[in-house]
């Protein structure tokens, strides 16, 4: 009986800041995170829900982007970094306008036809047939 | 001290800190942890939080003992503790290492992340997390064990025995370093480096002043011994 009576008092108390010591270091690793490198997140509870929508915001700039297009085409200057100015007759638009579908590019030329050749020289260039034979 | 009392109190002590540490994980853990969704990330790693906090605990430990030990060998606390106070708690410090390095591996078994067997903890090198460094740390606890029972086997073993099964605490509290730093994932923190690094160069300390206090004490004895021998009777 002797291992825990006597000098019980210093034994207690090494057993109380034993507890103590763990309780303290139970909340540094909480805190420092489960992996120990990263800090614990604490997920939201409607985390399983979808994102909400974007805001309006990206849907001007895409509009900006559009216009650009638009006025290049109509043969403006094309600097870049700086936007063209605005056409004084266009009013501006109270909501964003809905995205300008490009024009369907136009469509590739037709392959050049295959040069006759003459009927006396079959499977020669036109220049090995003028010559003399 | 009679074996049967000795077990006695050690499992009695073993219940009370038992009981201790299932108190604190009830108080603080939700019982609906691990198939609830909104249960929060520190809650779900909860047995993994105690299994860590107990081990630098245990680290802690096993550091007193080995410092207290090396201070009842060199004396180095004379005059400000006194020795049976020292050995008293070296002894007692032995024992309570052995419970909180045996809380520190078992309650990582109903870890849901972890998945620990108990065979996995018991047998070195079989377990599927870090098997080298979980195995020295299953190595450590067996080493522990002996060491501390060595005490009440003095009389079996003899002083030579005894004071051999002591110079193995040293490869237990290197092991217990090695341990710490390969398989605990707070290595990489700065208050964890720094435990260990002060924890270690203390030890590294006090064994020198071990080594030189004791040869300090055989040159005495030798410059003694000639005065001894012409003194008279």
């Amino acid at each position: 009986m002797t291992i825990i009576t006597k000098f019980f008092a210093a034994k207690l108390g090494t057993v109380l800041a034993a507890g103590l010591i763990f309780l303290l270091l139970w909340g540094v690793v909480a805190t420092s995170g489960w992996s120990g490198a990263e800090p614990s997140v604490e997920l939201p509870p409607d985390a399983a829900y979808p994102l909400p929508p974007p805001e309006p915001g990206q849907v001007i700039i895409q509009h900006i982007i559009v216009t650009r297009r638009v006025y290049q085409k109509s043969g403006g200057p094309a600097e870049p970094g700086s936007l063209p100015p605005a056409p004084a007759s266009a009013p501006e638009p109270a909501v964003p306008m809905p995205a300008v579908t490009p024009a369907p590019a136009a469509p590739p030329p037709p392959a050049p036809a295959p040069t006759p050749q003459p009927p006396n020289c079959p499977n020669k260039t036109p220049m090995a047939c003028s010559r003399p034979s | 001290m009679k074996s049967s009392t000795l077990v006695v109190n050690g499992i009695l002590f073993a219940a009370a800190v038992g009981v201790g540490g299932l108190a604190a994980v009830g108080v603080s853990s939700n019982p609906d942890l691990p198939g609830s969704p909104a249960g929060s990330m520190a809650s779900v790693h909860i047995y993994w939080y105690l299994g860590r906090a107990g081990g630098f605990v245990a680290f802690g430990l096993l550091f007193a003992s080995v410092a207290l030990g090396l201070a009842v060998s060199s004396r180095v606390f004379d005059g400000l503790l006194a020795r049976p106070w020292v050995f008293e708690m070296h002894q007692f410090l032995s024992l309570f290492v052995l419970v909180a390095i045996l809380f520190h591996a078992l309650i990582l078994l109903p870890d849901p992340y972890a998945q620990f067997r108990l065979q996995e903890l018991l047998v070195p090198f079989e377990s599927h997390y870090r098997a080298f460094a979980v195995g020295v740390g299953v190595i450590v606890l067996y080493g522990s064990i002996i060491v501390s029972a060595s005490f009440w086997m003095k009389g079996l073993i003899g002083q030579r025995g005894w004071r051999a099964l002591h110079y193995l605490t040293f490869l237990l509290f290197a092991g217990a370093i090695v341990h710490g730093i390969m398989a605990g994932t707070d290595s990489r923190e700065p208050w964890a480096q720094w435990t260990y690094v002060g924890a270690g160069l203390a030890v590294l300390f006090l064994t020198f002043f071990r080594i030189l206090a004791s040869r300090r004490i055989q040159r005495q004895s030798t410059k003694l011994s000639p005065e001894q021998a012409v003194r008279p009777a």
